[in-house]
């Protein structure tokens, strides 16, 4: 059965770029997969499932990547991968604890 | 950005005696103090810190290879040390195995760039299995510092 090769554009929103948590936290999360999973930039490409790859994209905030992926949970991965990078890779300072409503007067 | 303009060439630590992750760290980061690179009374302050951020996620990425790093005011501008330890030491590894290569980062908190960089570039000598078989033979701060070099003409 062939599968389909799965190609999207993805945003680094991770305040300071891909350093090594966000890094860590992308090859944790493509480790789950079956799938064959490449993200590259410009001439860089680097194996989603090795941190020490990603890394070698030194990708600042801001950076448009390549997401390729290609194997039999292709489109689960596409997906969880995307929703990882659209958030801030839990990298923003926690929120002020919210005080509690006032009550109605 | 080359290796040389960022390692420290006289904090490098060809043997290091460790056995736990805590004493890898504070052996480096002395090693930075010893070398200059760090300020005495900055030194305890750097270690803390980066205990703190091993707590976040441990930096051994694999491969035998952590990254240990943190950001402190105290520093104006990236400076590292590489460290090499004979028989390895437990970092808590993704992959579960003990790491023998060693790059220790501290760096200015406003720039995220130049740390961003520093990983870029240590992260793509680690790539080359030949720079980690190289730099695990080394034996002294000079055959270390001569491979850095290397690396850095690509000549590996």
């Amino acid at each position: 059965m062939e599968t389909q090769v799965y190609r999207r554009k993805v945003v680094v929103k991770a305040p300071q770029g891909l350093h090594i948590r966000p890094c860590t936290l992308v090859a944790q999360l493509a480790m789950k997969y079956q799938s064959r999973i490449r993200l590259g930039k410009e001439r860089i490409q680097a194996d989603a499932k090795s941190i020490l790859e990603l890394m070698t994209l030194g990708a600042p905030h801001g950076t448009e990547l390549d997401l390729e992926v290609d194997g039999p949970d292709a489109a689960e991965a596409v997906q969880s991968l995307t929703v990882l990078f659209e958030s801030d890779f839990g990298m923003s300072p926690p929120a002020p604890q919210s005080k509690p409503a006032a009550a109605p007067a | 950005m080359k290796l040389c303009e960022f390692v420290v060439a006289d904090a490098i630590v060809p043997d290091l005696q460790a056995t736990t992750k805590e004493q890898a760290i504070r052996s480096m980061v002395a090693s930075l103090r010893a070398a200059g690179s760090v300020k005495a009374e900055d030194e305890e302050g750097i270690v803390s810190a980066i205990l703190k951020r091993e707590e976040l996620g441990s930096t051994g990425i694999g491969n035998g290879v952590a990254v240990p790093h943190t950001k402190h005011a105290s520093v104006d501008k990236l400076v590292a040390t590489v460290a090499l330890a004979r028989d390895g030491v437990d970092f808590s590894s993704l992959d579960g195995e003990p790491v023998y290569i060693l790059f220790l980062l501290v760096s200015p908190p406003d720039r995220p760039g130049e740390h961003l960089r520093g990983l870029e570039n240590i992260s793509r000598h680690l790539r080359n299995q030949s720079f980690c078989k190289f730099l695990r033979q080394s034996k002294t701060k000079e055959a270390v510092l001569e491979l850095l070099r290397e690396a850095d003409n690509n000549e590996i």
